[in-house]
């Protein structure tokens, strides 16, 4: 769970920030003739939730009731207690705490005459059943899926939240700076994740998630193990900046290790660079995952090659194949390529994107 | 603990579950997973999730299938989990729906996980051929994790030491003009040294206006400050947590008698807890203190949670310590005792410690000092 720096600095993010957000989501609400939106979020997987209102239910859930007409409210199942310190880092002024937030949300939602209306449901892969059927036994209206045009809309970042992806991906990469520096024959994973956490909270990270596979271990990239990394390792640092995620993953190796390791590390690299070169706006995300195992068949690989596509929308998880949707223009993407060769061999590579006039470039520096 | 050790132990669980299931007339029980809500399934699969959607399908014939949200988890879930079969239903809920299919469900379906069991599975098990009909079935888990074997204690108190060094570290290298944000790096790094495999912290720091803990901001550490903080270090998928207040400077004599209420009321709720008592029991033992001395207005909800919680693979278990609970406390629970409260002498204020319940009292796991510290 979280527990990094969360915050709302009104100097960097103006209130107008949320009211573009909430516009453009009026705006799609109308043209699918939605009426009101419930949108439902927990400690773990927030990010809908805050994207409209920065409130972050940090232990407990959240539903975020969103009418086109009327007063938007909160209803959290946290104590009263804390809205002293929700009222820091949301605009929203109405928040309800609640051990029944799916009873007290449809009793607001009644109030809205919704009769024969229709109400969208955002997070439905999350959204548990229990408050659901309360809504559904409760009130007379048709409840539609609402989670691909939010994240349609989400997909488009603004200003803000490149900046903020920006500031995720600098210290998602001088972390990656302190490993590298750290690493050593005998090390940890936990030694090594330690340095991650250090640096990136003091410079204000919100969450930070370090995945490590050491010496091709065939858990493939996982949380670290006290053991002694003894050749090489596979990483991945996540770091979220302000509601906003970097990633970056990169093959170590140690001095000993096999050439042949570092040719194989070298074509995934170059076929990776390719691939990403060669995307074009109105590609599916599809064609990344076609274009990179292309290249890196070109490149002389054997094996298998695994691509992990992100695009931007969840937390650290998320590396879903199936993501549905094209590239295009102030879209930010993760993306993870896992290459095993026929001899045993893995190595895994994470990188950051921002996809801006119709091309793609890293968010960092290349390591 | 060893692989060999560990899988008997899985192994028990499981049929002490199977067991609990056949006394309820479950023919299969599906247990799910969400970020914030794993360890139902990590307790009887050993497996700890990197995506939400993980589901583990137990029947009453002694099969377990492991189902993945991606094949990235079902290749991490292939080392150290034992399951009949493991693969990964790619985000698509039909395939659990067709497996469940498959294994010819006659009786009801019962789902450990129910409060948050997402809409999008239970609307795909209604509206599949067979109709399958699902129950919440999450307390016979419940009902097995809260009392904790010997190994379960074990890690909790490697946790609580994991808690007690970050701690140390943290006053160690706390100073006025920290934000509180550099604070979190700071146990952060003690914990992942210590081997903690995740934590989650609260803090607040005021002149003593604070009401509750919340996330790290960005305010400055100031002198003249009553900095509280709770960690919660995870070992091995158990969590322990400290509950600790600190004074920035010196400290005053309202500070210090607040915290001596405070000091006593969980002393007692150590010394006195015992299995067979209910946890409305063991939160009166410690409010009694509060009202002894004139704040019996500051034991309700307004000002207090409650006097404690259970622990193990989730930070807030089973039962809350609280007048009205008529849970019956066990030998072999572990509490956090930590009565917590804003009393107007000093603002809000944390003590808490683990305690594993004993015929003989609470047997503190850590080894923190509880006094008022001043840094």
């Amino acid at each position: 769970m979280k527990r990094g720096l969360i915050q709302w600095n009104k100097n960097v993010v103006p209130i107008e920030e949320f009211e573009f957000r909430i516009g453009k989501t009026k705006k799609t609400m109308e043209s699918r003739g939605v009426d009101v939106l419930a949108i439902y979020g927990d400690a773990c997987q927030a990010n809908n939730l805050t994207y409209l209102t920065n409130f972050f239910p940090y232990a407990d859930t959240g539903i975020f009731v969103l009418p086109l007409a009327e007063t938007p409210k909160l209803f959290t199942t946290h104590a009263y207690r804390n809205i002293p310190w929700f009222n820091t880092i949301t605009w929203v002024k109405d928040i309800v705490c609640t051990d029944h937030i799916g009873e007290e949300s449809a009793e607001y939602l009644k109030t809205l005459d919704l009769a024969g209306k229709k109400t969208g449901l955002v997070n439905t892969r999350s959204f548990p059943f229990p408050i659901y059927s309360v809504f559904q036994k409760g009130l007379a209206c048709d409840f539609i899926d609402f989670t691909k045009d939010f994240e349609k809309i989400r997909m488009v970042k603004t200003k803000v939240e490149k900046e903020f992806t920006t500031q995720a991906a600098h210290i998602a990469a001088s972390s990656f700076e302190r490993v590298r520096k750290a690493f050593r024959q005998g090390i940890s994973g936990y030694e090594l994740a330690a340095e991650v956490e250090l640096n990136s909270r003091k410079k204000g990270a919100e969450d930070v998630l370090f995945l490590i596979q050491p010496d091709c271990s065939p858990c493939g990239l996982s949380l670290p193990t006290p053991d002694p990394i003894e050749k090489m390792c596979s990483l991945e640092i996540s770091v979220e900046y302000q509601g906003c995620w970097a990633k970056l993953g990169r093959t170590l190796f140690l001095e000993e290790a096999s050439q042949e390791y570092e040719a194989r590390l070298g074509e995934l690299s170059r076929g990776f660079c390719v691939a990403v070169k060669n995307l074009r706006a109105g590609s599916p995300f599809s064609s990344l995952a076609a274009e990179l195992r292309n290249q890196c068949a070109l490149s002389g690989g054997n094996g298998s090659l695994e691509v992990y596509f992100d695009p931007g929308l969840e937390p650290y998880w998320g590396i879903h194949q199936k993501a549905e949707g094209v590239f295009q223009n102030d879209m930010i993407f993760h993306v993870r390529v896992v290459l095993k060769s026929e001899a045993g061999l893995q190595m895994a590579m994470s990188d950051t994107y921002l996809f801006e006039n119709s091309a793609a470039s890293l968010m960092f520096e290349r390591p | 603990m060893n692989e060999d050790s560990m899988r008997e132990e899985i192994e028990t669980r499981k049929r002490k579950f199977l067991q609990s299931m056949e006394e309820q007339g479950l023919q299969t029980v599906l247990v799910y997973a969400n970020m914030l809500r794993k360890e139902n399934l990590r307790y009887l699969t050993n497996f700890n999730p990197l995506e939400p959607g993980a589901v583990a399908l137990f029947t009453s014939k002694g099969e377990s299938i492991l189902m993945t949200p991606v094949v990235s988890e079902a290749i991490r879930a292939e080392n150290g989990v034992w399951m009949d079969d493991i693969f990964s239903y790619d985000g698509e809920i039909s395939r659990i729906v067709s497996t469940l299919k498959k294994l010819e469900i006659s009786g009801g379906l019962g789902i450990v996980g129910w409060e948050y069991v997402p809409m999008e599975l239970i609307k795909g098990l209604r509206s599949s051929p067979s109709q399958i009909e699902p129950v919440d079935a999450t307390a016979l888990v419940h009902r097995l994790r809260v009392v904790k074997s010997e190994s379960e204690v074990q890690k909790i108190t490697k946790a609580a030491q994991i808690a007690d060094a970050a701690f140390s570290y943290l006053v160690a290298n706390m100073k006025p003009g920290m934000r509180e944000y550099e604070l979190i790096a700071l146990t952060e790094y003690k914990i992942r040294q210590s081997f903690g495999e995740d934590n989650f912290q609260l803090l607040a720091s005021s002149q003593g206006e604070s009401r509750a803990m919340h996330p790290a901001t960005n305010k400055t550490i100031n002198p003249g400050d009553i900095f509280l903080t709770e960690i919660s270090p995870q070992f091995d998928g158990y969590y322990a947590q400290l509950c600790r207040t600190v004074v920035v400077g010196e400290i005053s004599k309202d500070r210090q008698k607040a915290h001596d209420i405070m000091y006593r009321a969980q002393q007692r709720g150590i010394e006195e807890v015992r299995p067979g008592m209910t946890a409305s029991d063991l939160a009166r033992i410690q409010n009694d203190v509060f009202r002894e001395e004139g704040y019996a207005e500051f034991v309700s909800e307004k000002y207090t949670r409650g006097r404690g919680h259970g622990i193990g693979l989730y930070i807030d278990e089973e039962p809350l310590i609280a007048e009205g609970n008529d849970y019956t406390l066990a030998e072999g629970m572990v509490l956090m005792i930590h009565p917590n409260t804003y009393l107007p002498l000093s603002g809000y204020i944390v003590l808490g410690d683990p305690v594993s319940v004993t015929s003989d009292g609470g047997k503190r796991l850590n080894h923190s000092e509880r006094g008022l510290i001043a840094i």
